[in-house]
């Protein structure tokens, strides 16, 4: 089973870095790192700051573009093409399949980010700024950020077209970024007052928030950015986070296999 | 055992406006025995692909069962058997040709080191070697068959099903794929494959299937089909007499006579002896006598227009 998806993991792999559209984006995140440095003289004494701030962002910004600009058409194209009838009619699991895409996206995405990041390393190391190790941390949750937002791509190209799929994506991640307000929102109907005391359609509204809230992609529990560039201590366990991550990124991608089983390749 | 068995197995869709069925198999039975080369043949649109998919596993049936092997046909591990060409074959063009048989053969589990002997001879074997390092853009329609072809084979199957493969070849193209099918059959593999190019099917089969409108019209051995059914007698004759001539004419269903020689059809198998006597009678000289047998484009074109 391993070999089988490794072997397409290795393929989806070797498709992206064919794909020109990779380089374009990776060529735009170097410039917006490198740009940092002109940016940052334009601030007073908040030179570093800029210089962490716009490189993080930079890896995360280009880093979600390709995971959903490729990821989208990730299994689409294979029908598309028709190259899914040869794949299909070998002896693989549907699920290996999609499996195999995943991590093919994936690899793509670290070595993505890989460079950014050494591009980014070596700025503030030529800068002569400290490299403390959340920052590195800040990136690797990024990478975790990365790889949900690669399964929910992954999710819609097994039944959807690119379009769709980039719009449906899009919008989860949006609405991924705001779960939190979505909790806050929570708690706060369920906080008494003085003045306004918990009614029974304050606790259902705010069990529906909840429960949406663990529908979608937590993705701010990934962001330790701005407490890595400010120097921030961090609350929350990366650990838990990173596991939930895992946890999302894997009902995901079996909602993604048992969509993409059912299918009948015309 | 039969290598393949499908029992009843039908498969329709939805039209999507008015919700009517629309049936693209409709209750197939069929057995394919260990070794045959079999035809699937039809007209575009009667189900040979429908039937492939279903087997394969690209599309799921309405009703019906199937065996490969002897096992369910949605068992995976039957597939480890089979090696399949699709109509038109799409790979990854990005892909060097030796690459699309690396990666094929480790879908199959193959090791790196068996894998590149065998991807050497059949690079060899289907006269791509010097294409190996080329992307799959750059073939031609032809070696995208070849190439097809060598990827079906690469982890020696027992069954290759093989769907419209000579479809718009030219002439050595078609040669080239039917000399590979040979070879694949003297190997003792099971071939089935689907075509609407007749001649190649009447030269190439043992057994076919003649499918229509999703259901299946006909099925027999090549033999069988063609044999029984003596259409018409050509005769030709040299050096008859005039009254000869005369009788002959008389028995025929096309008479021409080009002076010292004349040819002759003959429909009615018991007046081909009367023939024989009046040649010997005149003294006259036989210079052939040709069965001319159905052949397998006139039984399809019959079972076409529903006779």
């Amino acid at each position: 089973m391993l070999g089988r998806i490794l072997a397409i993991a290795t393929n989806t792999f070797r498709e992206a870095i064919r794909n020109k559209i990779l380089y374009i984006l990776l060529a735009f995140a170097m410039v917006l790192i490198i740009f940092s440095i002109v940016m940052s003289a334009l601030s007073i004494g908040q030179d570093e700051k800029i210089i962490k701030d716009v490189g993080l962002f930079a890896i995360t910004f280009f880093g979600v573009l390709i995971a959903i600009m490729v990821g989208i058409g990730l299994i689409y194209n294979e029908l598309d093409k028709r190259t899914i009838y040869v794949i299909v009619s070998k002896p693989l699991h549907r699920y290996e399949f999609v499996l195999g895409k995943f991590f093919g996206l994936v690899m793509t995405i670290l070595v993505n980010v890989g460079i950014m990041s050494a591009v980014y390393l070596a700025l503030l190391a030529v800068k002569g700024y400290s490299i403390p190790f959340v920052l590195i941390e800040a990136i690797l949750m990024t990478v975790m950020e990365l790889v949900v937002v690669t399964a929910l791509a992954t999710l819609f190209s097994s039944f959807s077209t690119p379009i769709l799929s980039a719009v449906y994506t899009f919008m989860l991640y949006i609405a991924g970024k705001l779960t939190d307000d979505l909790i806050r929102f929570a708690s706060q109907m369920m906080t008494e007052k003085a003045y306004d005391p918990v009614t029974v359609a304050d606790k259902l509204m705010a069990k529906t928030a909840i429960s949406i809230s663990w529908i979608l992609p937590q993705l701010e529990k990934f962001n330790i950015r701005n407490q890595a560039v400010n120097g921030i201590p961090i609350t929350d366990s990366l650990m838990m986070n990173t596991l939930y991550g895992l946890l999302y990124t894997g009902c995901i991608l079996f909602i993604a296999s048992v969509c993409f089983s059912k299918r009948n390749f015309k | 055992m039969d290598v393949i068995r499908i029992e009843g197995l039908s498969k329709y869709y939805r039209h999507q406006l008015t919700g009517r069925k629309i049936h693209a198999l409709e209750g197939l039975n069929l057995n394919v025995g260990q070794g045959e080369t079999f035809g699937f043949l039809g007209p575009n649109g009667a189900g040979k692909t429908t039937t492939i998919k279903l087997l394969l596993g690209l599309l799921f049936p309405s009703s019906g069962k199937a065996w490969l092997f002897d096992k369910p046909y949605t068992d995976i591990r039957v597939k480890q058997d089979i090696g399949f060409l699709p109509e038109n074959p799409y790979f990854y063009d990005y892909l060097k040709g030796e690459e699309i048989l690396y990666f094929i053969g480790k879908l199959y589990g193959m090791n790196s080191v068996d894998l590149k002997k065998r991807i050497d001879y059949l690079l060899e074997n289907v006269g791509l070697s010097q294409a190996r390092h080329l992307p799959l853009h750059k073939y031609s329609k032809g070696m995208l068959q070849r190439i097809g072809l060598a990827q079906a084979v690469i982890h020696k199957p027992k069954l290759v099903i093989l769907d419209e493969p000579l479809t718009g070849l030219d002439p050595i193209g078609r040669k080239e794929i039917r000399d590979f099918i040979f070879t694949l059959k003297d190997e003792g593999s099971t071939i089935f494959f689907s075509t609407h190019i007749l001649s190649d099917a009447e030269m190439i089969c043992d057994r076919v299937a003649i499918l229509m409108k999703g259901k299946l019209a006909k099925t027999g051995k090549m033999t069988e089909l063609l044999s029984p059914k003596v259409k018409t007698y050509e005769i030709v004759a040299a050096n008859l007499t005039e009254e000869g001539k005369r009788a002959l004419k008389q028995v025929s269903t096309r008479f021409v006579d080009e002076g010292t020689q004349v040819a002759a059809s003959i429909e009615d198998e018991s007046k081909v002896q009367t023939v024989m006597e009046l040649i010997q009678k005149d003294k006259a000289r036989l210079i052939s006598l040709i069965p001319q047998r159905e052949s397998l484009e006139e039984i399809f074109i019959q079972e076409v227009k529903g006779k």
